[in-house]
């Protein structure tokens, strides 16, 4: 029995399907010129973590499960991991670590019963060489806007099943991540911004204004953008648009009424509003998990610096 | 016109982003260039590649920045420019040339009379206007499938709606300043609508998933409400 083949099989049924539960990976690369959004995880760094537990690869399907509302039960023997928002998850009612794995078997039921107020948004739900799922356009990725990716294009559906690998039980042992790469959301967060795009228009004066500004994430923040009010840039006389042009993970753009909106992975491919840059990689993971009224600021970042911990932020996890 | 190195800028914009700024200012040349550029860039095949996302006068490059650094990219794509054939530096388009059938009614656009009344137009010379252009493909974007196609006749640059309509019937072909679009898919959307094409624009099971690239042609024919319901077409049910 040791050395039979695993076989793909209905893994994971969803019980309750809460707000919303999106199968993601990286998102669908090269799609863009087509008009197409990436999609991909909101917070990378959580769902790395979360497939890191497992031994997977980053790339592997894992279940965003938004306001950590859900509730799943296990098919066979499988090897699972939870990380991001603390969704008070628990297994048959016995409470689950947050940042680390554990077994279910067959009946077992996985539970989220909701993230509490300003800590996150994001739960990330991982399984033993991810969900097993026909990729549409390269990704996995669910863009409920471009009706793509997921099972049919959509968020998961009650009494929806999903496939993945038998795990057989004698694999199995624990994992944690280490308490100096668990964020707490609940903490006001400075955004890393590299300067581009239309920055050069802004005066020095806006700019260090800016930078010295608190800003609170609003309630009309999603995965296409983040939304930030309470503070404002002033936009140089005359500049209330640009001609269209490509817009990168994590820009920020600055709409007439000179409040934030920072672009997320279900963004459009274009805009013709000005932007002042993009903030990191790292920060756009901790920004995805900030819920409305959560305090946030900026500072700028040279692009060598944050390139520098995007390359060790993601050679650590490729090495997996 | 042809393409003048000096002029491009490249500039970061993010770890693995990078704009090319080809002009500041919107021109059919600049159009082509960009189209053609883009598809040279593709057949280069480069392995660090990993977006590419033209529109009027830039391109946007995502990258494997775990492969390449920002500057080694940048050399590579300026390196790209000085071995581009002649014939992809010149602004001939040598994009395709596509023809989509265009039905004008008000049955199945709603502001096909009221726009014709606003330009002080007959609905006929509206539709003369309209569909006796050739317009340049210069970004898709906005949502699947998108064209922007530039540039209408200015005696028929219509303003967007001051509300947007929460749903515009898929094939709808809407006017924009001097834009002109068809929208691929059932979407919220703010142009005004004066006729639309059976042609279906975005299919993401096949290859390419639009007919249109940047640079390509577009020009509409019109056809006869009757010939529009037979190819499957439907009357106006937007809201």
């Amino acid at each position: 029995m040791v050395n039979e083949v695993p076989v793909v099989k209905p893994a994971i049924k969803v019980v309750n399907a809460g707000l919303q539960c999106l199968l993601q990976d990286k998102g669908r690369l090269g799609v863009g010129q087509s008009g197409l959004s990436q999609g991909g995880a909101a917070d990378e760094h959580a769902s790395h973590w979360a497939n890191y537990l497992l031994g997977n690869s980053s790339n592997f399907v894992v279940i965003e499960i938004a306001l950590g509302l859900a509730e799943f039960e296990a098919l066979i023997p499988v090897q699972l991991s939870i990380t991001g928002a603390n969704g008070k998850a628990t297994i048959n009612g016995q409470t689950l670590t947050n940042w680390s794995n554990f077994q279910a078997l067959p009946g077992d039921r996985i539970k989220f019963a909701g993230c509490a107020n300003g800590q996150g948004r994001f739960c990330y739900l991982a399984i033993n060489n991810g969900f097993q799922v026909t990729p549409t356009l390269g990704s996995a990725s669910t863009v409920v806007r471009n009706r793509l990716g997921g099972l049919n294009g959509g968020a998961l559906q009650q009494g929806d099943s999903l496939s993945a690998f038998e795990c057989p039980d004698f694999s199995f042992y624990t994992r944690k991540v280490p308490e100096q790469f668990i964020p707490d959301y609940t903490q006001p967060l400075k955004l890393n911004l590299i300067e581009g795009y239309q920055h050069k228009l802004f005066s020095i004066q806006s700019m260090r204004h800016f930078y010295s500004q608190d800003f609170q994430v609003s309630s009309r923040s999603d995965r296409m953008g983040f939304q930030l009010e309470k503070g404002r840039i002033q936009l140089p006389d005359n500049l209330t648009g640009i001609i269209s042009e490509g817009i990168a993970l994590g820009a920020v753009q600055i709409p007439a009424d000179g409040q934030p909106i920072i672009l997320m992975q279900d963004r459009q491919t274009l805009g013709g509003y000005p932007k002042i840059g993009c903030i990191s990689r790292q920060s756009l993971s901790q920004l995805a998990q900030r819920q409305p009224g959560s305090s946030v600021s900026f500072t700028p970042v040279s692009l060598e610096q944050a390139q520098a911990e995007w390359l060790v932020f993601n050679r650590f996890f490729s090495s997996s | 016109m042809s393409l003048d190195l000096s002029q491009i800028h490249i500039e970061p914009v993010s770890e693995t982003g990078l704009m090319i700024y080809f002009a500041d200012s919107i021109s059919e040349e600049t159009a082509i260039l960009i189209g053609n550029s883009c598809s040279y860039f593709q057949s280069l095949a480069f392995e660090w590649l990993i977006e590419i996302i033209p529109s009027y006068s830039s391109l946007y490059i995502q990258y494997d920045a775990l492969q390449l650094d920002y500057l080694t990219v940048k050399q590579n794509l300026l390196a790209s420019f000085k071995t581009m054939p002649e014939a992809s530096l010149a602004a001939t388009g040598q994009g395709k040339q596509i023809e989509l059938p265009a039905c004008y009614h008000p049955e199945v656009a709603p502001d096909l009379e009221s726009a014709a009344t606003a330009l002080k137009l007959g609905v006929d010379e509206l539709i003369e206007i309209h569909s006796s252009r050739v317009y340049r493909v210069c970004a898709i974007g906005f949502a699947p499938g998108f064209a922007f196609l530039a540039s209408v006749d200015s005696r028929i640059a219509l303003p967007r709606l001051s509300t947007p309509r929460k749903k515009v019937m898929k094939g709808s072909i809407g006017i924009a300043d001097q834009q002109t679009a068809v929208y691929p898919q059932d979407s919220p959307g703010g142009w005004q609508i004066i006729a639309n094409c059976t042609t279906a624009l975005f299919n993401p099971d096949s290859e390419p998933m639009t007919p249109f690239s940047v640079g390509d042609s577009v020009r509409f024919k019109p056809v006869s409400l009757e010939e529009y319901l037979k190819s499957g077409g439907q009357r106006w049910h937007g809201e």
